[in-house]
C-alpha cells in the first residue's frame, strides 16, 4: 500500500510540484550553505584546536586543546579591560556596535523625516541621500582618511584652525577615543541611507488618514510623532540593533583563532 | 530647493510687487528654517566627501603636497590619470588591467545571482513544500556573520578541496565569484521572493490553466512583471562584487589579477604617497556606479526596500 501512495505522490501534481521546488532551490541552498553556514560551524571547530596561518592547508591534523585557544584570547592584554586610559578590544567592540547603531538609526530617522515632505526635486535629493551607501567602501574610507589627515593640509585640520577651534594641527584618527569617535561617525554616515530607506517605506506605507483623525482629536505635532510615526518602526530599529549587537561579539571570536 | 510653488499662499495675487527678499521673509517659518538647515547639512556632509575625491584627482603634485589644503585645482591636470594609464608613465599602475579584474568578476557574479535567486526566488514565493521556512531562516542566516569571521574556515575548507580535486584557491576569479554568489544570494532571493509575492497569482493560474509548465509560467509570465525587482538585484549584487574588499585581498596574491579595490590599497601604501593617484583612482572606481545608480535609482530603492519590509 506504501509503495502505491509513494508512487501515487511521485506523479501526483502536488509530488511534482514539490520537486520541482526543491531542485529551484537547489543551487542557492548549496551555495549558501557550503560557503556560509558550513564555515561558521567549521570555525568552532577551529576554535577547539591548535591552528596556525601556515597550517591552514592540512587543518584535520591539527592538534585539540580544547579552551586553551578562549584563555590565551580572554588573558591577551589587547583584549582584556584594562581601566578607562585602554578598554581592551571588548569592552571597544561592545561600544562602537551599540552607539554606531543608535546613531546611524538616528541619522537615518531624521533623514527620512526630511524626505516625507513634499518638496522640488525631492527624487533627486533622496537619490543623493544615498550616496554614501551605494559609493564603494574602499574610495570613501579613503577620502575620510583624507580629509582627517594629521598634517595642517587636512582638510579638517584647516577648517577647525580657520575658524580657531584648534591651536595646532590634530592626529585625529591616532587620538585614543577620538578615533573611536570618528569610525563612530564614519559607520553612520556610510549606514544611514539604508535605515533612511526602510524608515522612508513605513512612513509612506502609513496611512494619511490616522493622522487626520488625531488632528481632529486635537493631538499635536509631537503627539503624532510620538503615538504614530516612532510605533510604526520599533520593529525595524529592534532589528537593526540585534542584527548589529550580533555583528559586534562575533567579530572578537575571530581572534581565538590564534 | 525652491519650495515657493508647493505652498500656494494668500498672498499670489499681490507677489508681482514683492522683491526677493520680501518672498522669502514670507516664505520662511521656524520649521521650514529648521528644515532647510537640516538639508544644507547633510547634503554638505554627503557631498563633500565626493567633490574633495574627484577636485584632487586633478591636482598636481604640488597643490597635493603644499602645506594648505587647495579648494580649487587650479587647471583640470591629468597627472594623476596619465600615472594610473599611460604605460611610458615612470610610475605607470596598469590600472585598465584592474578595471577589466573587476569586470571580469562583477559581472558573472551578477547574471549567475539573478539566475539563482529567480529560481529559488519563485519556489520560495509560490510553491508549497516542506521545510521551507527553516530553509528560509537558514539562509538569512548568513547576516548574522560578518566576512571576518568565516574567511579563514573558508580559506581551509577551500584549499581542502583544491588540493584533493586538483585547483589553486589563490589567484583563481571563478573560486571568488562563487564567494561572491554566497554573500549576495540570501539578499537577491529575499528581494525577489517578496516582490513575486505582490504580483496576483490568478494571472500565473491561468497560464498554468492554458497548458504552460511551470518553466514556461516563470519565463513568459512572472518575469516580465518582476523586471524591476530583476534590475534592482542584478545592480545589487553587481555593486558588491564591485566593492569587495576582503575576500579578494586574502584570495588575489598575483598583482596582474588585482581588483580594482586592492589596487587602489597597493597605490595607498606605496612608500611615497600620492593622494592624488589614490582620488583619480577612487573616482573611476566610484563614477560607473554612482551612474548606474542614478539611472535606475527608482528600481534599487524600490527593491531594497521590498527586500526590508516583509509584507
Amino acid at each position: 500500500m506504501a509503495g502505491i501512495s509513494f508512487i501515487k505522490y511521485r506523479t501526483s501534481l502536488r509530488g511534482r510540484e514539490v520537486r520541482l521546488a526543491w531542485s529551484l532551490v537547489l543551487p542557492t541552498a548549496l551555495i549558501v550553505f557550503g560557503l556560509v553556514i558550513f564555515p561558521a560551524f567549521f570555525s568552532i571547530w577551529i576554535s577547539f584546536h591548535d591552528v596556525g596561518l601556515t597550517e591552514l592547508s592540512n587543518v584535520f591534523k591539527a592538534e585539540f586543546i580544547g579552551l586553551e585557544n578562549y584563555k590565551n584570547v580572554i588573558n591577551d592584554f589587547a583584549f582584556k579591560f584594562q581601566g578607562l586610559q585602554n578598554w581592551g578590544a571588548a569592552v571597544t567592540s561592545i561600544i562602537y556596535s551599540f552607539t554606531a547603531t543608535t546613531l546611524t538609526v538616528v541619522v537615518g530617522l531624521i533623514a527620512s523625516l526630511l524626505l516625507n515632505q513634499n518638496f522640488k526635486g525631492r527624487g533627486l535629493v533622496r537619490a543623493v541621500f544615498l550616496f554614501p551607501y551605494i559609493a564603494p567602501i574602499v574610495s570613501v574610507t579613503f577620502v575620510w582618511r583624507w580629509i582627517l589627515d594629521p598634517r595642517p593640509s587636512g582638510v579638517v585640520n584647516d577648517i577647525l584652525m580657520n575658524i580657531g577651534l584648534i591651536e595646532m594641527p590634530m592626529a585625529y584618527l591616532s587620538t585614543r577615543g577620538l578615533a573611536l569617535l570618528l569610525v563612530i561617525i564614519f559607520e553612520a554616515w556610510r549606514y544611514f541611507p539604508f535605515a533612511m530607506l526602510m524608515i522612508l517605506a513605513r512612513l509612506q506605507a502609513i496611512d494619511s488618514t490616522l493622522y487626520e483623525a488625531a488632528e481632529v482629536d486635537g493631538a499635536g505635532r509631537r503627539a503624532l510623532f510620538t503615538n504614530i510615526t516612532l510605533p510604526v518602526n520599533y520593529d525595524m530599529f529592534l532589528g537593526r540593533f540585534s542584527s548589529c549587537a550580533l555583528c559586534g561579539p562575533s567579530i572578537n571570536l575571530t581572534t581565538s583563532f590564534s | 530647493m525652491s519650495s515657493t510653488t508647493s505652498t500656494p499662499g494668500p498672498h499670489t495675487s499681490s507677489s508681482r510687487n514683492l522683491t526677493f527678499i520680501e518672498h522669502l521673509a514670507r516664505w520662511i517659518t521656524w520649521p521650514r528654517f529648521i528644515s532647510a538647515l537640516a538639508f544644507t547639512f547633510f547634503l554638505t556632509g554627503i557631498l563633500f566627501p565626493f567633490y574633495w575625491m574627484i577636485s584632487s584627482s586633478f591636482k598636481t603634485y604640488a597643490e597635493i603636497g603644499g602645506r594648505q589644503p587647495v579648494y580649487i585645482p587650479g587647471s583640470l591636470n591629468l597627472d594623476a590619470y596619465r600615472e594610473l594609464f599611460d604605460p611610458s608613465n615612470p610610475s605607470f599602475q596598469n590600472f585598465g588591467q584592474s578595471i577589466m579584474n573587476s569586470v571580469k568578476i562583477a559581472v558573472p557574479t551578477s547574471i549567475i545571482a539573478v539566475i539563482l535567486s529567480t529560481l529559488g526566488a519563485y519556489a520560495v514565493a509560490r510553491l508549497r513544500f516542506r521545510g521551507k521556512e527553516f530553509l528560509l531562516n537558514s539562509i538569512l542566516m548568513i547576516y548574522l556573520f560578518p566576512g571576518v569571521l568565516l574567511i579563514i574556515p573558508l580559506f581551509a575548507m577551500l584549499s581542502q578541496i583544491g588540493t584533493r580535486l586538483g585547483f589553486e584557491v589563490q589567484d583563481n576569479l571563478p573560486i571568488l565569484i562563487i564567494t561572491y554568489l554566497a554573500q549576495t544570494l540570501p539578499v537577491a532571493l529575499y528581494m525577489l521572493a517578496n516582490y513575486f509575492r505582490t504580483i496576483p497569482e490568478e494571472i500565473e493560474q491561468a497560464g498554468l490553466i492554458d497548458g504552460c509548465s511551470r518553466m514556461e509560467v516563470i519565463w513568459r509570465i512572472t518575469l516580465p512583471l518582476a523586471i524591476p525587482a530583476l534590475v534592482s538585484v542584478s545592480i545589487y549584487t553587481f555593486m558588491i562584487a564591485w566593492n569587495e574588499f576582503l575576500y579578494a585581498f586574502i584570495f588575489l596574491n598575483d598583482h596582474n589579477l588585482f581588483t580594482m579595490p586592492i589596487k587602489i590599497n597597493t597605490i595607498f601604501n606605496d612608500p611615497s604617497p600620492r593622494p592624488h593617484v589614490v582620488m583619480a583612482a577612487s573616482t573611476i572606481m566610484t563614477l560607473p556606479i554612482v551612474v548606474m545608480f542614478l539611472a535606475l535609482e527608482k528600481f534599487l530603492s524600490e527593491g531594497l526596500t521590498a527586500g526590508g519590509v516583509k509584507g
